[in-house]
């Protein structure tokens, strides 16, 4: 994938993931998203791309201060992430390919690092700390969902799949096709958190910087 | 700036880790006067087909539940820190609590559930 496609697809995915969690806000906080929301119309319209990216980083900055850290964790955080790669790619050119190959790194990290904690942790392999979160943690996505939770044996086979997937992300990059498949299986693994934990906001968060990485393993090898 | 760079540099150099463990998980409660105790951070009892589709798109209650966990989090970890007035402040203008108000911070876990903060008077 060209560098010139990935970036646009990129902006495109941040930009709908902004207008998404900005109609969450319409009712309070209008005055943090709106603006925000108004950034990334420009960006989706391709009218003044940099300068609506800095725009939409700076109100993503103030939400921060606002809230006092993410709002919405892990998913705002990404989100915020893949906004300030995209500023500086659009806004420096000689740092352009080193900011969506840091987001495409980023990116892998978010598998691996979570992946290898949850392989070090005997609650994560006997399926238990999925079973607790289930049980009692404020994820489900309802109470009818934390009936999950007796399903002992499904729920050690649902977290070695997650591990293994996560812990052996990396090596998708060894060819393109490999890599489409891996990120087809990503995005269907955020589908399922957001199905069942209510975690909508990661699967816009994390699927723009998958192009980053599609450019980022063509360019490392070819 | 100072502040704001202590906010923006975990974004920049995210740790990723997790669910590194499943600790036990907040729960903020209100009460009106006498009334009950009512949980602002309540799972509904279950979705359809159609409303877990469409949460995809629009999740606006459920994210603010998480929210108020969070800070519910945030300050039982450092309460000098994160006061309550944060916590006050989005059950009074966003689940629209009457005030004044009692609030109730609890702890679940896999033992149970246990009271872990009480105060009254909030939202006045």
């Amino acid at each position: 994938m060209a560098f010139e496609t990935a970036l646009r697809l990129v902006e495109v995915g941040l930009a709908l993931a902004i207008l998404q969690r900005g109609a969450e806000h319409l009712r309070h906080d209008v005055w943090l998203f709106v603006p925000q929301m108004v950034c990334a119309g420009m960006v989706l319209a391709g009218f003044a791309v940099p300068v609506a990216l800095f725009g939409a980083w700076a109100f993503g900055v103030a939400q921060l201060w606002q809230f006092r850290g993410p709002y919405n964790g892990g998913a705002d955080k990404m989100l915020l992430l893949g906004l300030t790669c995209a500023t500086v790619a659009t806004t420096v050119p000689p740092a352009a390919e080193l900011a969506l190959a840091y987001l495409a790194v980023q990116l892998v990290l978010s598998y691996v690092v979570s992946g290898w904690v949850k392989l070090r942790n005997p609650e994560w392999r006997s399926g238990q700390a999925l079973a607790e979160v289930f049980a009692f943690s404020i994820y489900p996505i309802s109470t009818a969902t934390r009936a999950w939770a007796s399903h002992t044996t499904a729920l050690r086979r649902a977290s070695w799949a997650v591990i293994g997937f996560e812990v052996a992300f990396p090596l998708a990059l060894v060819s393109a096709p490999i890599l489409w498949i891996a990120l087809a299986g990503a995005a269907t693994f955020h589908l399922l958190n957001a199905w069942m934990f209510g975690l909508n906001r990661f699967v816009w968060a994390w699927l723009p910087a998958f192009p980053a990485l599609i450019w980022l393993q063509s360019r490392l090898l070819g | 700036m100072s502040e704001i760079l202590r906010l923006f540099l975990p974004v920049l150099f995210p740790s990723w880790r997790f669910f590194s463990e499943v600790s036990a998980s907040p729960r903020v409660l209100f009460r009106v006067g006498q009334g009950t105790w009512q949980d602002a951070t309540a799972l509904p009892g279950h979705l359809s087909v159609c409303q877990s589709l469409a949460s995809l798109l629009w999740n606006a209650d459920r994210n603010e539940v998480l929210f108020l966990a969070s800070l519910a989090e945030r300050h039982l970890a450092d309460p000098e820190t994160h006061g309550l007035a944060p916590i006050v402040r989005r059950l009074s203008h966003h689940h629209a609590v009457q005030s004044p108000f009692d609030l109730r911070l609890m702890l679940v876990d896999g033992t149970g559930a246990r009271i872990v903060h009480e105060s009254h008077g909030h939202g006045v």
